[in-house]
């Protein structure tokens, strides 16, 4: 069980803290009065730190939790990882061999997980794997063989 | 000019992507948890490679015909199809239990259209002036502009105003990525050539409105189905001369308070819905029915959604200030197209800006045709397994974030914010606010830096100036008004 608020809060206090001082490092403004590169992020960073800061003490006040992953349904859970797993899956076949394999592969991988009736699920598989790279390639001209 | 434009868009091509924009947004409207948003969002790549009045022609079917077809399953299912639809379940719902079926879908689509031609034609009406109002911003009224929008998003996200508050400026930071608007200087792109234009707009609105809406669905899923209504049996669909009277008063008001609404940035047909139809409620002769089936509930709530669109579309192009989520992704589609929303498009375009009106008038009237002609079959479209279009909307998403740009790096983005968008929705934090500052980041920098240049960087120039003070004063006002409500209702409550 996480307390999200604070969690949050410190992700982006941090994130406030870096850009300060990744900002530092950037050229001053102009003698003229114009603002260098670093003031606005630096203005940001700091706002950011303050208002994550104030987030902090509401979350502790509150206590409110968000990721109760317990009472999440286990099923739901596998579903969710097993469908991230098969985008990273779709991305290297993609990139490796081929976006119509790649896309075949999630697509029923996919349609197996989410338990959608079998012939319903090759005949998507297989026309949105065929008719997207189509309609990508001959009307939107958009190279998805990557190989 | 508006006669040669309504010419110009009723071309067999136009129509045609006019016509697919419109099929495509009564699915996504329809089916629970797809949103306008993501429907835009995930059609805007599929328009990069049409003329400009083409692609438009998509998108605004796809945003007019969503935000009506949401009022379909709050008919049906008792569910919101949109977020902007949740005031169609109080009587159109009732409608559909007392066997009013058919005259429930058929005042949805016919409030939906008379309120999407109302918001029109007033954009028609004060776009041009507004937008000759707007050619005397300088850079200090466009930096309190762009922190005005924002302030307003912040303002609308409930309780949360915070998290609103921090996820806007992580936003903002997000948006300094890449080089420095006036000295060209390489910032936090981590060597990256990627990163040199700055993070893309469109994949992260794909990513988080698709990707993210799609993992959270799976999380949230439950294993019950959905009972739908048959709707072969549905009854007239027109209201009666009687009828008709009777929303009369609920059409009229609810007119003039959607596009108000409207045109503030950071609302939207949610608020809209609701308050026009507690307005109409106030106003009726019959106010008890409201809530148990009452045709003019529904007629304000129906009116109400798409009502506000005509009033977004004024304010994104006019001030180049996006409303909502959609008119944030519109803007970032015309950029696609080289064109800058804002009063300078009025100038150098003003033949795309008479394009733009005639289309909306286009997809309304479409709307009006087809959902009159669809109301029986309505009902297949839920039927749908939502796990199919899962599926769907993820291959989309990938094949979208990818086609703009021929990057993987592009999908790499789009697959992150759909996780982030997954985290910030179980969160309880609003994406309005991040996707605004995104989009508004580089417009308030770049002003704020010009405005110091312009006063030898003297800082009173954003306070000595009526229209930026005014803004600022609104900003103020709006993220505050609702602590201080809280304040005094509290110490009503205490004495």
């Amino acid at each position: 069980m996480l307390n999200g608020d604070i969690i949050f809060g410190i992700i982006t206090s941090l994130i406030g803290i870096s850009w300060i001082f990744m900002s530092r490092g950037f050229p001053a403004g102009t003698a003229d009065g114009v603002p260098g590169p670093g003031y606005f992020p630096i203005i940001l960073g700091v706002a950011l730190i303050i208002m994550s800061v104030v987030l902090i003490i509401k979350g502790i006040k509150i206590k409110k939790i968000y990721f109760n992953v317990k009472e999440w349904p286990k099923e739901n859970i596998k579903i969710f990882l097993f469908t991230i797993l098969s985008v990273v899956i779709f991305m290297v076949l993609w990139i490796k061999v081929s976006y119509i394999l790649a896309s075949i592969v999630m697509l029923f991988s996919l349609g197996c997980f989410y338990k959608i009736k079998p012939m319903k699920n090759i005949i998507i598989a297989i026309c949105f794997s065929f008719g997207t790279y189509w309609l990508f390639n001959n009307v939107f001209h958009v190279m998805l063989k990557l190989r | 000019m508006l006669f040669n434009a309504l010419k110009a868009v009723l071309q067999p091509s136009v129509f045609l992507y006019n016509f697919i924009g419109v099929i495509t947004g009564m699915f996504i409207g329809t089916l629970p948890g797809l949103s306008a948003t993501m429907g835009v969002a995930l059609l805007t790549p599929l328009t990069f490679w049409l003329e400009p009045t083409q692609g438009l022609a998509m998108l605004l079917g796809v945003y007019n015909s969503s935000i009506w077809a949401g009022g379909i399953s709050a008919i049906l299912v008792n569910t919101p199809g949109t977020p902007a639809s949740i005031a169609q379940t109080f009587d159109g719902y009732k409608m559909t239990q007392q066997g009013k079926i058919g005259l429930a879908l058929g005042a949805n689509t016919i409030f939906s259209v008379i309120g999407g031609l109302f918001s029109t034609f007033v954009l028609i009406v004060a776009a041009f002036p507004i937008a000759r109002f707007a050619l005397r911003f300088g850079p200090p009224e466009y930096f309190a502009l762009a922190i005005f929008g924002l302030s307003m998003m912040i303002s609308v996200s409930g309780k949360e105003v915070v998290k609103g508050l921090v996820i806007g400026i992580l936003g903002l930071i997000i948006s300094t990525i890449g080089l420095d608007p006036m000295f060209s200087v390489q910032r936090f792109t981590f060597g990256n050539i990627n990163l040199m234009q700055g993070v893309s707009f469109i994949p992260i609105m794909i990513g988080m409105f698709g990707i993210g809406e799609i993992l959270y669905q799976i999380i949230e899923r439950k294993k019950d189905k959905r009972i739908i209504k048959d709707t072969k049996d549905l009854g007239r669909i027109l209201p009666t001369v009687e009828e008709w009277k009777r929303c009369a008063p609920a059409t009229l008001i609810s007119s003039i308070i959607s596009v108000i609404i409207g045109a503030i940035p950071g609302t939207g047909g949610d608020i809209a819905s609701i308050v026009c139809w507690q307005q109409a409620k106030q106003i009726s002769k019959h106010p008890e029915e409201f809530g148990e089936g009452s045709i003019e509930g529904l007629a304000a709530a129906s009116l109400a959604n798409n009502g506000v669109i005509g009033g977004t579309m004024t304010t994104m192009m006019t001030l180049g200030l996006p409303g909502d989520s959609v008119t944030a992704i519109l803007i970032g589609s015309l950029m696609m197209y080289g064109l800058q929303p804002g009063p300078q498009l009025f100038v150098s375009n003003p033949d795309f800006v008479y394009n733009i009106m005639a289309l909306l008038i286009v997809a309304n009237l479409t709307v009006l045709i087809i959902g009159l002609l669809s109301a029986k079959v309505s009902s297949y479209i839920l039927k749908v397994d939502p796990e199919i279009i899962w599926i769907i909307v993820i291959l989309f998403c990938i094949i979208g974030s990818y086609a703009l740009n021929n990057s993987l790096f592009d999908v790499v983005i789009m697959l992150v914010s759909g996780l982030l968008g997954f985290v910030f929705r179980k969160l309880e934090v609003p994406l309005g606010p991040f996707i605004l500052a995104l989009l508004l980041g580089p417009i308030a920098e770049s002003n704020f830096r010009r405005s110091l240049a312009l006063s030898s960087g003297d800082y009173s120039i954003f306070v000595t100036r009526p229209i930026s003070i005014v803004l600022f004063i609104l900003a103020i006002i709006s993220l505050t008004y609702g602590s201080i409500k809280k304040a005094m209702n509290k110490r009503t409550i205490e004495a």
